[in-house]
């Protein structure tokens, strides 16, 4: 019995766990948190790439996907992945309010682990690059980078989770690639 | 497609066409082989891409996940924190299959009934050695076998007394048959041990029930075997020559 119910929780769709979580299911809490913190620490980490940072921000939205779930309205059309990408995005604005500091250094989460030695360092030293010009990216520029590229949503689910138009979205991605394209030519081999 | 709608789609999204919203792909390649523009915009725009994707982001450590667990009141997610722990510590030395902690633990710990068993085995192999060894004239009982090393001495003892030289010679052949039983019997038990790992203690308890399980069990087994032994002559008779055997080793002494 209980093997059926570990089964079947596992295997349930992102709106029935949220239903379930918002009744104070801990189990339907653990599974929709795996299926999406690496999600939450996706973005969270190229916005700001401090590992620890990024935890915090990890967190910070498991804690309140379990307070808030409640908040979460099924059948209004909004998808639950949606739901929760603006969760860690005002999460993010919110952590860039608190530490008001630059952030200079990078932590190493941007090397693939399986790639070759001397393809990991040339890694490195691109992911460092590119992280430093991300990070000098206006934030809603860099938000929008975020969410379509390294996260491939459309530009109108990019849109709703930032609170803007389509429009809106694609000339903030427009400005983004333009500055990054400048910057990044500076590095001999990143472009 | 116009040029100028492969620059403003290429500006927006990229190298990746599937993104280009409606764009006829064919349509894009044909561009980009005919115009030396189009081509051009379009390897900036996959070197860009190409350079943030090796910005990758890793995964978050799921210790995150524990804590948040405990913190509203559930329990810690029920797999091996530990084993990423360690894989993280040291990458590449740990392998998947580390398990968890507890079941480290429950590996570890004593299981009294699988050596309750091992010695009701060990005792069922000294039954054997004593009662069915092939000429049943002499035999010694094992628990009293001197180590190999020890062989040469008990040889020179029993030369001392007034046994006939071709029985001394057959004691000690018996005896380094004895020594052979015994390091087999070490070996069995190691197996055992082995086995005890790989198979459930509850699987041992039902694949025989007959060997006695508990403490006392055992206590009254082995008395019984004795006390067989001191009814049978063969046995007594052996008994005979250990007793002369260790009062010659009192008189070195």
């Amino acid at each position: 019995m209980k093997a059926e119910k570990a089964l079947s929780i596992e295997d349930a769709s992102d709106e029935d766990l949220m239903a379930d979580i918002a009744g104070g299911d801990r189990e339907a809490f653990r599974v929709l948190a795996e299926r999406y913190m690496n999600l939450f620490y996706s973005v969270a980490f190229r916005m700001y790439p401090q590992r620890a940072d990024a935890e915090d921000v990890v967190q910070e939205a498991l804690l309140r996907l379990w307070s808030k779930a409640h908040l979460w309205k099924a059948g209004t059309g909004a998808a639950v992945s949606t739901w929760l990408y603006r969760l860690t995005y005002n999460l993010c604005v919110d952590q860039k309010r608190r530490n008001k500091h630059t952030v200079t250094d990078l932590d190493d989460d941007y090397v693939d682990p399986d790639a070759a030695a001397d393809q990991r360092i040339q890694d490195k030293q691109t992911g460092a690059i590119v992280g430093k010009a991300l990070q000098n990216l206006p934030e809603r520029q860099r938000v929008a980078l975020v969410l379509c590229h390294y996260q491939g949503l459309s530009n109108a689910e990019a849109a709703d989770i930032m609170g803007t138009s389509v429009k809106g979205v694609e000339g903030l991605l427009v400005r983004a690639r333009k500055a990054l394209q400048a910057e990044l030519k500076q590095y001999k081999g990143v472009l | 497609m116009k040029i100028t709608q492969f620059k403003k789609m290429v500006a927006l999204h990229g190298a990746d066409v599937t993104r280009w919203d409606g764009a006829d792909i064919d349509a894009v390649k044909a561009l980009i082989r005919e115009s030396e523009e189009a081509r051009a915009l379009y390897n900036e725009a996959q070197a860009l891409d190409d350079a943030l994707d090796r910005f990758k982001a890793g995964s978050v450590d799921l210790s995150v996940l524990d804590d948040v667990m405990v913190r509203i009141g559930g329990e810690p997610v029920p797999r091996s924190s530990f084993s990423e722990e360690l894989k993280a510590a040291r990458p590449g030395m740990i392998p998947d299959d580390v398990p968890a902690p507890e079941v480290i633990a429950a590996r570890a710990a004593p299981r009294p009934m699988i050596w309750m068993t091992a010695a009701a085995f060990m005792a069922a192999l000294v039954v054997s050695v004593v009662f069915f060894r092939g000429e049943g004239d002499i035999s010694v009982q094992q628990a009293v076998v001197a180590e190999a090393p020890q062989m040469q001495e008990q040889e020179t003892v029993l030369a001392q007394t007034d046994m006939p030289a071709e029985e001394v010679d057959r004691l000690m052949l018996e005896m380094g048959d004895m020594v052979d039983d015994e390091l087999a019997a070490h070996e069995m038990i190691g197996l055992l041990a082995m086995a005890e790992t790989e198979v459930p203690q509850q699987d041992v308890r039902q694949q025989d029930e007959s060997v006695p399980q508990s403490e006392e069990d055992i206590d009254a087994f082995l008395d019984q075997l004795f006390d067989d032994a001191g009814t049978d002559p063969a046995l007594q008779q052996e008994m005979d020559l250990w007793k002369l055997f260790l009062e010659g080793q009192t008189r070195e002494l």
